[in-house]
């Protein structure tokens, strides 16, 4: 540590009481401009909007896609673990859709998936999973999709 | 001269981190007075950064935003330079490690919302045992039961006759009219939240089935500046959005979910405004900030200038959102969820503080303005139910915060981003392949300050490069020095009472002279902001009986910040309270 950050430690130390992680309704009290800092975050969500699928633009999936792909594969991994119930199972779904914007998860393609990927992360046999894959219509896109989801993890 | 190339180089610093938001980096936050004093850090990883903030009730929580809104609350209005640490990884380390967050995530969320929900069974069971009418369910008050046979809702539901069968929404009714008796009979004080999604459906149900009309309050009022009318596209638009909710409804109303009432009250709601936007040639929005709950913005004592700024920006933001989503037709929900935001910010005269902190893309508040519903009566003793409702909710508060709770040592917003981090992978080797070293390595004792944290990454972790991030003060004096180079320039910009950029706020603290761009003569400007403090209190005291103690308080806390820069330590930079 170079003495700088030395003295920098000293002084912090010495304070120590106050320099706690910094609360979150304090966003909102300390500068008082959230509303800007909401702004451009909307802002930079209509910019990745304009850059990904759907509108000429790379294919990619926007972030808040990608970001629900990942949070419901994980979801999944750690739901099956547990002992909660499949209407449990299908709350927890529900509100992790909606922190993403979206209440009609069923007709996103990507859940099934992700949660294929996420039941082979939590290491479910081939057996569980063409046994989960029978639960829900093997036939069904979305038994095809979670199958695929669950044999090709990040394709 | 030195001042044209500072502001070159803070400039271009800037530009190649924003242009490499990709990949994975740690980010250390300088400390500022007051909540920041001790630092901060956090991880950006592909343009969107996580970090822990001590939140609801001494909970330390992980927070997601964009890189952009983190760099305007922290570099731009707290006004503390940032140092980007780029990692030399490849994008599959970066998509573990986000995983990693995301399931911390995840678990918040879930133990959260469990929390929730044994809260509103206290609510419930109270107004139950008191008779009073039960708490006010959401999504309910987007649709009113006082406007029957609307067209609109008529033509839906004749729809859905001819796709579904004329029986279909009669028999949904039906079944969950059954599901409300049976719950309500059995009286399983357990299975409440399967009574509320019941009635939900059932109110669906009843809206779909009796064309219920959009209640005129579940909608953004928006200004004159931001009712432009209708473009071609922007109704074609519209006309994709009724075809995709038709849908939608249809599915929702076919599907298996218990949970499915809201999403399909919110389906509804959002068709009957889309249809109400074609009919007036107007926009008509949900207000995505009403729902139980949820309390309205408190005003603010901003200039009338600043507000005038907030709803010009907000009344741009919305013509954008409407040709992005609307215009090019991307009308999934979670984009056309943006565009309910933007309008309920610009209908609050551009604030949206009222939607609490920022999620990791916009705010993502769903509409879900409120009403309470009819309940039949729920059977059993009541007493003991929410005597045990209560205990329930006792051991889930002691659960999260034996889980979350926050600690300055052992759990802060070092330790968890550390161990989240390392909790990426399998093992202490695979972490040292993948990242070069431990974020958390059990032989730093300080490592939970957040310089300390930083400085181990710099050292020990595989990391490419450093990008230094100028303070919003620091971005400003290199330009106002260069605009006017001079020694006058220099000293006028170095107080705060003189400075063209800054102007002085009681949460600063009271303060002379600026020491962040200076280091010989630190101890010297400590010196005299300690005496300035001195003074400042005398002059609080005298006026305290005028402002509650708030210049005091200004004062003592001057007089404390000082007391590092007489050690050539700098906290104190001030801060800023919009963005330009």
């Amino acid at each position: 540590m170079n003495p700088r950050r030395a003295l920098l430690a000293a002084a912090l130390i010495a304070t120590l009481p106050t320099f706690g992680c910094k609360v979150i309704s304090a966003i909102i009290e300390m500068p008082s401009d959230s509303s800007a800092g909401s702004s451009r975050s909307i802002a930079g969500s209509f910019d990745a909007m304009s850059t990904s699928s759907g509108s000429g633009g790379s294919g990619e999936p926007t972030p808040n896609k990608a970001s629900y792909q990942r949070d419901v594969r994980q979801y999944a991994a750690v739901f099956v673990k547990g002992t909660g119930t499949r209407d449990d199972f299908l709350r927890g779904l529900a509100k992790i859709a909606e922190d993403h914007g979206i209440t009609h998860w069923e007709s996103e393609t990507v859940t099934p998936r992700a949660i294929g990927e996420g039941l082979r992360d939590a290491k479910l046999s081939e057996a569980q999973m063409d046994a989960f894959v029978d639960s829900i219509g093997r036939d069904t896109p979305a038994a095809q999709l979670a199958l695929d989801g669950y044999r090709h993890p990040g394709g | 001269m030195r001042a044209l190339a500072l502001a070159a180089a803070l400039a271009a610093a800037l530009c190649v981190f924003d242009a490499r938001a990709e990949g994975l980096g740690f980010v250390y936050v300088s400390p500022n007075v007051g909540l920041a004093s001790g630092g901060h850090a956090a991880l950006v990883a592909d343009g969107t950064v996580y970090h822990l903030q001590n939140g609801d009730e001494g909970l330390l929580l992980l927070v997601r935003e964009g890189w952009s809104a983190f760099h305007l609350v922290y570099a731009e209005l707290e006004n503390r330079p940032l140092e980007v640490a780029v990692l030399d990884v490849g994008p599959e380390v970066t998509e573990r490690v986000q995983g990693s967050f995301a399931r911390l995530y995840v678990e918040q969320e879930l133990e959260l919302a469990r929390r929730e929900s044994l809260r509103e069974d206290v609510r419930w069971l109270e107004a139950y045992a008191q008779g009073r009418p039960t708490p006010q369910l959401r999504g309910a008050g987007l649709v009113s039961p006082d406007a029957p046979g609307d067209p609109d809702a008529a033509w839906l539901r004749a729809l859905l006759h001819v796709r579904l069968g004329r029986d279909s929404l009669t028999r949904l009714r039906a079944e969950s009219e059954r599901a409300v008796d049976t719950l309500a009979r059995a009286g399983d004080p357990t299975r409440l939240e399967a009574l509320r999604e019941a009635l939900s459906l059932r109110e669906a149900a009843r809206s779909l089935d009796g064309a219920f009309g959009l209640d005129a309050r579940a909608v953004s009022a928006l200004p004159r500046e931001a009712d432009d009318p209708l473009a071609p596209a922007e109704r074609a638009g519209l006309e994709a959005l009724s075809t995709h909710l038709e849908q939608t409804i249809g599915e929702l109303v076919g599907s298996a979910r218990p949970d499915r009432g809201y999403a399909l009250l919110l389906a509804q709601a959002r068709y009957l405004a889309a249809r109400r936007s074609l009919a007036t040639d107007h926009l008509v929005l949900l207000d995505a900030f009403a729902a139980p709950g949820r309390a309205e913005v408190v005003p603010d004592d901003v200039a009338d200038t600043v507000r005038a700024k907030r709803r010009v920006q907000a009344a741009g933001l919305l013509r954008r959102g409407r040709e992005q989503v609307l215009g090019a037709a991307l009308v999934d929900e979670a984009n056309f969820n943006l565009l309910e935001e933007v309008a309920s910010i610009t209908a609050r005269d551009g604030r949206a503080d009222a939607a609490g902190p920022l999620s990791e893309m916009g705010l993502r508040k769903l509409p879900a303005r409120g009403r309470s519903l009819e309940s039949p009566p729920l059977a059993g003793e009541l007493a003991s139910a929410l005597a045990d409702a209560r205990t329930r909710l006792r051991e889930e508060d002691a659960r999260l915060r034996a889980r979350w709770s926050y600690d300055l040592v052992s759990r802060n917003c070092i330790t968890e981003l550390a161990r989240a981090t390392d909790g990426a992978f399998g093992s202490p080797e695979e972490v040292e392949r993948a990242l070069g070293a431990a974020a958390s390595p059990s032989d730093e004792r300080l490592g939970f300050i957040p310089f300390v944290f930083f400085d181990r990454v710099r050292e020990r972790m595989r990391v490419s490069r450093v990008v230094g991030i100028p303070s919003r003060r620091e971005l400003e004096l290199a330009r106002v020095l260069r605009e006017s180079p001079g020694t006058l320039t220099r000293l006028r910009e170095s107080t705060a009472y003189t400075s063209s950029i800054y102007q002085p706020l009681a949460r600063d603290s009271a303060f002379l002279l600026f020491t962040d761009d200076v280091f010989w003569r630190r101890p010297a400007y400590g010196a005299v902001n300690l005496l300035f403090g001195l003074g400042y209190t005398t002059y609080g005291l005298a006026a305290a009986p005028f402002d509650r103690g708030q210049r005091v308080g200004a004062g003592l806390a001057g007089m404390m910040w000082s007391l590092p820069e007489l050690a050539f330590v700098n906290v104190r930079k001030g801060s800023f309270d919009r963005a330009d």
